[in-house]
């Protein structure tokens, strides 16, 4: 390879490296936007103890329960299943 | 007949949160030392592929670290001042 081409060629690399860097990092920092900055600073966060992970309310109040049995669930799963395609099917004539 | 129980509790614990945040760490930061490698590599290294391999060994091993750390912090545990 000529001696010219290859300065050029990393003159050309080193200005777009260059830029890029410049447009993303320096004028308008557009990575504190990106979800990889996010991950980062929150786990650095967690780790610093400057933020922490939401914990549910839990409470000693009286709870209603709902007991039934896996046959009549699948059975209302079934039957919700089959209506939405009966439904889907007579779509096609509207 | 087995019954089932239906309670109206929260659908996530607390360690699937922990595990939500400590494997999207690792991924990110092997990306990152995944990348930082491709970089060393084509730029000082001729294309070489261990730099590669070492960016994402880094990556991995500071993904770890940070994931340790969390599971051993007192991060999303419930307090009760007394």
């Amino acid at each position: 390879m000529p001696r010219l081409l290859r300065y050029g060629s990393f003159s050309v690399v080193a200005s777009v490296l260059g830029a890029s860097y410049y447009y993303y990092a320096v004028a308008s920092p557009l990575y504190t936007e990106a979800e990889w900055h996010r991950v980062s600073q929150r786990t650095a966060a967690l780790i610093d103890r400057r933020i922490d992970i939401p914990v549910p309310e839990s409470t000693t109040e009286r709870r209603e329960y709902v007991v039934r049995s896996s046959k009549e669930t699948m059975k209302d799963i079934w039957n919700e299943q089959i209506r939405s395609i009966v439904d889907w099917i007579y779509s096609w004539s509207h | 007949m087995s019954g089932q129980l239906e309670v109206s509790a929260p659908s996530r614990s607390i360690l699937n949160d922990k595990w939500d945040v400590v494997l999207s760490n690792l991924v990110v930061k092997t990306g990152l030392g995944f990348g930082a490698g491709v970089f060393a590599s084509v730029l000082f290294f001729k294309r070489r592929a261990f730099p590669v391999w070492l960016g994402v060994g880094f990556g991995l091993g500071r993904g770890y670290a940070e994931g340790d750390a969390i599971f051993r912090s007192h991060a999303g545990l419930r307090a009760v001042r007394a």
